[in-house]
């Protein structure tokens, strides 16, 4: 915890301008975060798209200069949060960027809404999922057996399932460029636009990630969790609201998934992805009242597993959501325990953003930096490199070699 | 055909910015100085988009201002108007060879990530600024910057066996080679070390580089006065023990890093960070006559990593210190011959004391660098300025100089002019201006800065 000799913000500042004076005006403009952060080279090196340019920006803001473009800045922010590794002056920002998506997201921006963002917050408040689909968020779980009581739910936040349909609609958006001005509000108006979004998907994620939520069905079976699943009626987290500022929508809807739980009288989630275990960790227990889960990875619940040596060299992508958001880094002693680990350059609290956050807006510079974390982890020379993330695997999937943390652990489980 | 379509021409129109949110962070960089904003940015990708767009600039008399990572604490890279040349593209690491001693990198490539690089062979360039992990090859060579491993392997100059760069009228220039010595004339090479962009574009460096040290033991010497600072470099210098880092904390410094869980003794209201590559008992007992508190003795290397966070974290602790944010940490940057630390430190206090302003001090002992930490508000800057000043001259009074390792830049103008009349040594403002000439006559290149 940052202990400051002082408090910032006036009273008559809206709460989002407080918070965003709190954290921009410490910055002392060293570059220190400009540095690190991946977009700027990954946006042909524009300072503008960096860490130290967007506290600039917000500063503009600040003093009341409302018309620049602040949309693009912004939500090219991957949130990875390497600025605040490096920052002498423990400014956060990627916190910048959240509070400044929000002032876009409540209007007190003009005219800089995305109209993706509005479409997918709408779709979430009304359908649950951020592309509306529901059966198809369930396939995975055919034919497996779960308890009857909710008391621990796996709960999978659509996060692994969403990821082929993700991939598929970051193409689309790439191929029709700035089309999408018109095209989404012609989706919005078709009411439930998931029979279209529903078609669309990458076949080969599909399979694997459903294979992957399985591995880690089997493997809290194998260490003897008892757990239930709430198949179609699991909501999503409501992590992509957040994400995009929309802050106020959030709340509401994280309540009312709160309420869901408390309703099925859940007491216990066992999350698979770090994005939903970051969100429910961070962002419910600051939002939501009542919010009294006991939140834990599935990977914490794996300890009593037996697994025997692979005995090849691996390395392993450490994903932001785990080692810096949340602090949680127990895939890197499960592959430590059971190969030889070589850790890429970028490691540890200084890991390197796979790019998958915004892969959606901004494809182009989310390939250039998921193709220089891949460079990174092949300069390794492991035969093998695992993720913990199904972004970052969806990302960093440029050749057979990648695996997820669930693949890995299911084949050397004995 | 306006200037920016013919920047655009040459570089690509990605690669010209001339957007308002776009520019407005090349404005300022790590110092409290803002610039003006200039007409363009231009971020070229090779030496001859380089040399094109200074020829470019030549013939229309445009002044270019050169950026690197903008880190300068000095004002060195902030434009006041014209174009802005930035050069983070130029972002590769091209050669190593350890057969002959040198890498071969681009001037954008970041301090640390060379470092970051060459560990893995083993080896180090020496340089190693604070700002490191921000700090840019390119700019690094043109501040001539130094770092806590100073007292051992001295400043920027000491490694840098060549250069290309490109003269303000586009000529692309190669200084140096991949040798480790020459005499062959007047050195170019060195001419452009410390030049803050005025002579020409760094676009490419030879860079000498050695093995990694062993760090053999670390010493923590409490004293209960900075007056023993010069002693105890003083008697480690006389008996050969030179260190790879000796870094030295005020009380105030001192107790902007008590979280960092160090124990200090009753009383202590100075410490000495030494590093040594050689066995300590000499070094400990050369210590232990300096009158200290407590000296403590760590040979665990995690022990010493932990150690020396408290001095990398030092800055950012003197941060939290401050009443507000509107209020800044200057950072002043002298140097004098390390026997007279204690003195010059002594005279800082009190002139401090007159202006009103806290300040901490910390600096690299081993080759007396003094940093003095000003707390300024916004109403205290005049102070501040007046404050910077009154201690370079108290450097230049004990035989030393008014910037040590962070440049001249806008900051420190009237500073270099006052340290060159003490002495009657105008003659080396003469023939400054004479050399600037002789580059670059048309005066494009960081135009007002360094003697200008």
């Amino acid at each position: 915890m940052i202990q400051r000799k002082y408090s910032t913000g006036e009273s008559s500042l809206s709460d989002v301008a407080r918070a965003l004076s709190s954290e921009a005006l410490n910055c002392i403009n060293c570059g220190f975060c400009e540095a690190v952060c991946p977009t700027i080279p990954a946006f042909d090196y524009k300072t503008s798209m960096g860490a130290r340019g967007r506290i600039n920006l917000a500063k503009e803001f600040l003093n009341g200069n409302h018309s620049l473009n602040f949309r693009d800045p912004f939500e090219s922010c991957l949130d990875c949060y390497a600025c605040f590794q490096v920052c002498p002056a423990h400014v956060n920002s990627g916190v910048v960027s959240e509070l400044m998506k929000q002032a876009i997201a409540e209007g007190q921006i003009e005219d800089q809404k995305h109209q993706v963002a509005e479409m997918i917050t709408k779709l979430i408040l009304k359908y649950k999922d951020p592309l509306g689909l529901k059966k198809e968020l369930t396939e995975w779980s055919k034919g497996l057996e779960f308890e009857n009581s909710y008391e621990t739910i796996l709960y999978t936040g659509h996060m692994y399932q969403l990821m082929a349909y993700n991939k598929k609609l970051g193409e689309m958006l790439k191929s029709i460029g700035e089309l999408y001005r018109f095209l989404t509000p012609l989706l919005s108006s078709l009411g439930n636009p998931s029979f279209i979004f529903s078609k669309f998907y990458d076949k080969k994620i599909k399979e694997r990630s459903e294979s992957q939520l399985k591995n880690i069905y089997f493997l809290l079976k194998k260490a003897g969790i008892k757990f239930s699943y709430l198949g179609e009626e699991e909501p999503y987290p409501g992590t992509l609201m957040i994400d995009m500022g929309y802050v106020n929508e959030f709340k509401k809807y994280a309540q009312w998934v709160t309420d869901l739980f408390h309703k099925k009288g859940v007491k216990n989630i066992i999350t698979v992805d770090p994005h939903t275990y970051d969100v429910l960790l961070n962002k419910y227990t600051k939002y939501v009242e009542g919010f009294d889960f006991n939140i834990t990875f599935y990977l914490d619940h794996l300890n009593s597993l037996k697994l025997s040596r692979l005995g090849k060299k691996v390395t392993y992508h450490e994903p932001c959501h785990l080692v810096r958001h949340t602090d949680h880094n127990l895939p890197k002693g499960f592959i430590e325990n059971t190969s030889d680990l070589v850790l890429p350059i970028h490691n540890g609290k200084n890991t390197y953003c796979c790019g998958g956050p915004i892969e959606a807006f901004y494809p182009k510079a989310s390939e250039k930096i998921s193709d220089k974390r891949f460079k990174e982890l092949k300069q390794t020379k492991a035969e093998i490199i695992i993720t913990s993330c199904p972004i970052c695997f969806v990302n960093l999937y440029k050749d057979e070699s990648v695996m997820d943390i669930s693949e890995l652990l299911t084949k050397i489980v004995t | 055909m306006s200037i920016t379509d013919e920047l655009a021409k040459i570089v690509g129109r990605e690669y010209v910015l001339t957007k308002y949110e776009d520019i407005i962070p090349y404005v300022k960089d790590a110092s409290y100085i803002e610039g003006e904003k200039p007409i363009a940015v231009v971020i070229p990708g090779s030496a001859s988009e380089v040399a094109k767009v200074l020829k470019l600039c030549y013939e229309n008399n445009i002044p270019v201002y050169v950026r690197g990572g903008g880190t300068s604490l000095t004002g060195s890279s902030v434009p006041e108007g014209g174009i802005v040349m930035s050069m983070l593209r130029f972002d590769r690491i091209l050669e190593v060879n350890l057969k002959d001693r040198y890498v071969i990198v681009e001037a954008g490539v970041r301090v640390g990530e060379l470092n970051a690089y060459l560990e893995k062979y083993g080896y180090m360039y020496p340089p190693d600024p604070a700002s490191d992990i921000a700090a840019t090859i390119g700019g690094s060579i043109n501040t001539n910057a130094g770092g806590v491993r100073g007292a051992k392997y001295g400043a920027t100059k000491e490694w840098v066996l060549g250069l290309e760069a490109v003269l303000p009228d586009g000529t692309i220039a190669q200084f140096g080679e991949k040798t480790l010595k020459r005499s062959e004339g007047y050195d170019l090479t060195a001419l452009m070390i410390g030049s803050e962009g005025t002579l020409g574009v760094i676009t490419k460096a030879i860079l000498k580089i050695a093995p990694l040290p062993k760090r053999e033991s670390m010493f923590l010497a409490f004293y209960d006065s900075y007056k023993r600072f010069g002693d105890v470099i003083g008697t480690l210098n006389e008996r050969g023990h030179i260190p790879l880092t000796a870094e030295f904390l005020d009380e105030v410094s001192m107790n902007a890093v008590k979280s960092y869980g160090i124990p200090y003794p009753n009383n202590a209201k100075a410490l000495l960070i030494i590093i040594t590559s050689e066995e300590s008992d000499e070094v400990l007992k050369a210590l232990n006559e300096t009158s200290p508190i407590e000296v403590r003795t760590i040979k665990d290397k995690n022990e010493m990593d932990n150690a020396l966070k408290l001095r990398k974290g030092l800055y950012s602790s003197l941060l939290l210190e401050r009443e507000n944010p509107e209020q800044r940490v200057i950072i002043g940057d002298i140097v004098v011959p390390p026997s007279k630390i204690s003195e010059t430190v002594d005279e800082i206090y009190n002139a401090a004391k007159s202006s009103g302003l806290k300040i901490a001090i910390f600096g690299h002992i081993g080759d007396g660098n003094v940093h003095i930490n000003i707390f300024a508000g916004p109403n205290d800057m005049d102070k501040a300025k007046e404050l910077l000043l009154e201690t370079g001259m108290i450097a230049v009074k004990h035989d030393g100089c008014v910037s040590a390792e962070h440049g001249i830049g806008l900051e420190k103008k009237e500073l270099l002019l006052k340290e060159f009349a003490y002495r009657n040594n105008q003659i080396n403002l003469e023939l400054m201006k004479k050399i600037k000439n002789a580059f670059d006559p048309k005066k494009i290149l960081n135009r007002g800065k360094l003697i200008e």
